[in-house]
């Protein structure tokens, strides 16, 4: 049996470019190794732009070809022209994609060596559909199984994905989500048709995170409007009406972020474009504990 | 007159030095004295069973040693053609050594003699050259420049007729360049050298805290301090021309020391990633793997070649041998370093990706300061993941330390973990400095203190980096391997440092000082003491009056006695008299 193709891909917005360079040359170590103990065949690097200006210039989209090249068989850049979010991105990078998985990263990541083949290893378990990299320094709480790494959602800061589950399932929502709760929309899907998401702590990846003043992950802006809404449309989405209230409750009189996420998803509402399906009012996968989508550690 | 000097040996002299460097030689043979003046070595080179050759331009010198019996060879060192012929004549057969005494620094030129010495070496019979010059580094002639004095004197350390001045460094340097490569040194120290005067200059006198701190801090810098007189002996070799400067553009803006005892993969893997991940590129790793076994050291080995070419170009395993505490690596570690600052992270901490460039940021604003960022606490416990021992965050940040540096509070407690600071290499290369291998624990903490107390300190409230602590009964970490008495034994010994020295704090710290210093109690322990003392004081008046009195009473009786007709039947009660005289002697 052949070892899998990969695809790899990440989306950029305003991302600067020596830290995009910086994630692609992580990257093609780290593919390298992979291939090199015999774990991945084909691979291919695509890169697709949603900023309203290219965040890399010619000499920079030319010095990381060259540095991707040893290790790819192919590198691709598309410059969408539009702003398609997340999910959005994503999807117009994996349409038509013929290979057996699919890793997704964030511009602002970097991998570490052994992160593939981590990750390729773990999805050789075919019951697997995605697996998530551990993230540093700040590492997620959610809780996960440390011996067989399953865990309720998987972030998709960067996670692998099957292709086949993707093919049968689908990838993000980018309907209904644009730049949070499309990762945990999609792990619960595929929980749902069956398939298994897990975590795994050896394959790591650092998600550039700063630390404020406070001691606290600093948030961008789009993160403090993005964040809730993600949660408010999860919450419909999967028919939880209850925590559509009580969440609604608390942004209404929340920071003005919140305010303006609990506006949009009213509107969205009354203009009936939210998703029509209620997919688990019972509760089999989706889980909404003090504000997330998984028991914490801490 | 003669401007030759007529010094005489002595077994407390320099010439015995000298003497001492030449038997440990272990030549034997012709013993040629270069600028020999009076000869004051001649009888002590004898007595070694060695042949005296004394040249000099001076006659004068050369007639007293004629007179004593050795002989002698007119030379003016500008000469050098008659230097050349004088080397291959002095001695019947191979010159066992040359001699330069206090005779370097009058020359304008000394590379010229002293090449001429390396080209004539292998013809007579490469003699060792034995050199003395006064050393212009002594704490004495550093303390005085700080004062902008500089007393030039008839003789001595700052001999008017010197025309060189030699620190070790220039003095190796010269020699070198001449081709002549030190193989045995003996040099000539005081503590008191002729230039401490005058008497009570509060830089000289070692009771001033003032001439303490500078007498430390020259010590530490550099060993000559209290050398007096380099006494040196060489060997001739091919001359190395003096280094060109390396630019401080090509030294990396920050060396950062790992620390690995090679026992935690896993977590070290963690680090590395953090560091590659920097967005300031201009450090260098030195990854110090301190007594970890072969396959620990494979193991690491492994890691890193697998890390992306840059991270593996910047990074340096270092085998550090088993033994020592846990500043053993770091002192090796210092010693390897090429950055412009130096810092610590252990195998188990993480740093965000703005370490480097933070640390970077502060040491534009203020070069040369100790550099300190906050550090965010963690704890992690280990676990067991699915291939082995893992590891996992188990709890939210922690921001435990202050945003800024407070001098006076870290006299009291750490509240900068290792990770949280960088200090300039010129701490510890110029400086003379080391972390303290003798503690256990805490060599963060001293060595900080002593860093923040000559450099200065600049902080950034900004967290760069993560203290992760394992909770207890998981992991090796320091503080479940160290007990808590170890603790305290540490803390005693990095106070007992402080106070063995002046205490150096910035300025405004007067103010912190008399703002925070708890008044009532300062005044109330002074009052206790004033007390204390006020009582001992009454005791000791109340006895003298009680002495005076009793002194009164006697003599009164005495008197009364004396002139008393009874006297001459009262002769037994005079013996009480002798009591009476001791206590008027007293």
């Amino acid at each position: 049996m052949s070892a899998p193709s990969l695809r790899v891909q990440t989306v950029l917005y305003r991302s600067p470019a020596p830290g995009v360079r910086r994630l692609v040359r992580s990257l093609a170590n780290a593919v390298s190794i992979a291939r090199g103990a015999g774990l991945v065949g084909r691979a291919v690097l695509r890169l697709g732009d949603c900023g309203e200006a290219p965040s890399l210039s010619p000499d920079d989209l030319a010095a990381l070809t060259q540095e991707a090249g040893a290790s790819f068989d192919e590198v691709e850049h598309e410059f969408f022209g539009a702003n398609l979010g997340h999910g959005g991105g994503q999807n117009r990078l994996a349409s038509g994609a013929t290979e057996d998985l699919l890793l997704v990263v964030n511009p602002d990541a970097v991998a570490e060596p052994l992160m593939v083949a981590e990750l390729l290893s773990r999805l050789a378990d075919p019951s697997v559909a995605i697996a998530e990299a551990r993230q540093l320094p700040v590492e997620h709480p959610k809780e996960y199984d440390p011996g067989s790494g399953t865990t309720p959602w998987a972030s998709m800061a960067c996670a692998m994905l099957r292709l086949d589950a993707v093919r049968q399932v689908g990838l993000f929502d980018d309907a209904s989500f644009f730049l949070h709760g499309d990762d945990v929309d999609l792990s619960w899907r595929m929980r749902l048709a069956g398939w298994g998401v897990v975590h795994v702590p050896t394959a790591r990846v650092f998600h550039d995170k700063a630390v404020g003043l406070d001691g606290y992950i600093a948030a961008g802006a789009q993160e403090r409007l993005h964040g809730p809404l993600g949660s408010l449309v999860l919450a419909w989405k999967y028919g939880r009406d209850d925590q559509v209230e009580a969440l609604g409750e608390l942004l209404r009189s929340g920071t003005p972020e919140q305010q303006a996420a609990w506006q949009a998803f009213a509107q969205r509402r009354d203009a009936g474009t939210l998703p029509q399906q209620r997919l688990d009012p019972e509760g089999r996968v989706a889980l909404f504990v003090q504000g997330n989508h998984a028991l914490h550690r801490f | 007159m003669s401007d030759t000097y007529d010094f005489a040996f002595g077994e407390d002299t320099v010439y015995a030095a000298v003497r001492d460097l030449l038997a440990g030689l272990r030549r034997s043979g012709t013993v040629l004295d270069l600028g020999c003046g009076f000869g004051a070595l001649a009888e002590a080179v004898a007595a070694l069973g060695m042949t005296y050759v004394g040249a000099d331009v001076d006659a004068d010198g050369l007639a007293a040693l004629e007179r004593r019996g050795f002989a002698t060879a007119r030379l003016d060192l500008e000469d050098l053609e008659g230097l050349e012929r004088l080397l291959t004549t002095a001695a019947d057969g191979p010159l066992a050594a040359v001699l330069m005494l206090d005779t370097l620094e009058h020359l304008a030129r000394p590379e010229r003699v002293l090449e001429t010495l390396n080209r004539t070496a292998p013809a007579v019979g490469n003699p060792a050259l034995v050199v003395s010059v006064p050393n212009v580094t002594h704490t004495d002639l550093a303390a005085k420049l700080v004062l902008g004095r500089w007393d030039v004197t008839d003789t001595g350390l700052l001999d008017r007729t010197h025309l060189q001045l030699f620190s070790a460094s220039r003095l190796m340097q010269v020699m070198r360049g001449a081709g002549w490569f030190e193989c045995g040194r003996n040099d000539f120290s005081l503590n008191h050298s002729d230039q401490h005067f005058p008497e009570g200059l509060p830089v000289l006198d070692p009771a001033a805290p003032l001439a303490r701190l500078l007498r430390e801090v020259r010590a530490d810098a550099e060993p000559s301090a209290w050398v007096n007189q380099f006494v040196r002996a060489y060997v001739a070799g091919v001359p190395v021309p003096e280094p060109a400067a390396q630019p401080e553009t090509a030294k990396p803006f920050l060396s950062v020391l790992v620390r690995t005892r090679g026992t935690r993969p896993e977590t070290l893997r963690d680090l590395l990633l953090c560091l590659s991940a920097q967005t300031d590129g201009d450090f260098e790793v030195l990854l110090l793997a301190h007594g970890a076994t072969a396959a620990d050291v494979s193991e690491v080995g492994v890691l890193l070649a697998q890390q992306p070419a840059e991270m593996r170009e910047r990074t340096t395993l270092v085998q550090v041998p088993p033994g020592g505490s846990r500043s053993r690596p770091l002192n090796v570690g210092v010693a390897r370093a090429r950055g412009r600052y130096v810092c610590v992270v252990d195998d188990d901490d993480v740093v965000l990706s703005s370490y480097v460039a933070e640390f970077r940021q502060l040491a534009e604003t203020s070069p040369g300061q100790v550099l300190r960022t906050v550090v965010v606490e963690q704890d992690i416990e280990q676990v067991g993941w699915a291939g082995g021992a893992g590891h996992a965050a188990a709890s939210p940040f922690r921001y435990a330390y202050p945003p800024a540096y407070d001098v006076l509070a870290h006299l009291v407690e750490n509240y900068t973990p290792f990770c949280g600071f960088a200090v300039p290499r010129s701490f510890f290369t110029d400086l003379g400095q080391r972390f303290d291998e003798s503690l256990p624990v805490l060599e963060d903490w001293d060595v900080q203190l002593r860093a923040v107390q000559v450099c200065g300190v600049a902080s950034s409230p900004l967290p760069t980096s993560i203290y992760r602590r394992w909770r207890r009964g998981s992991g090796d970490h320091s503080n479940a391997l160290h007990h808590d008495e170890h603790w305290k034994a540490a803390r005693g010994q990095v106070l007992a440092k402080g106070d063995a020295r002046p205490l150096l704090l910035p300025p405004g710290s007067m103010g912190v000082l008399h703002r925070r210093l708890p008044r009532g109690e300062v005044e109330d322990e002074l009052l206790l003491e004033i007390g204390k003392r006020g009582e001992e004081m009454q005791r000791l008046a109340d006895e003298v009056a009680a002495a005076r009195a009793a002194r009164d009473d006697l003599l009164s009786w005495r008197e009364q006695v004396l002139q008393s007709s009874s006297w001459r039947i009262t002769a037994p009660l005079r013996a009480l008299a002798g009591p009476l005289r001791a206590v008027r002697r007293r």
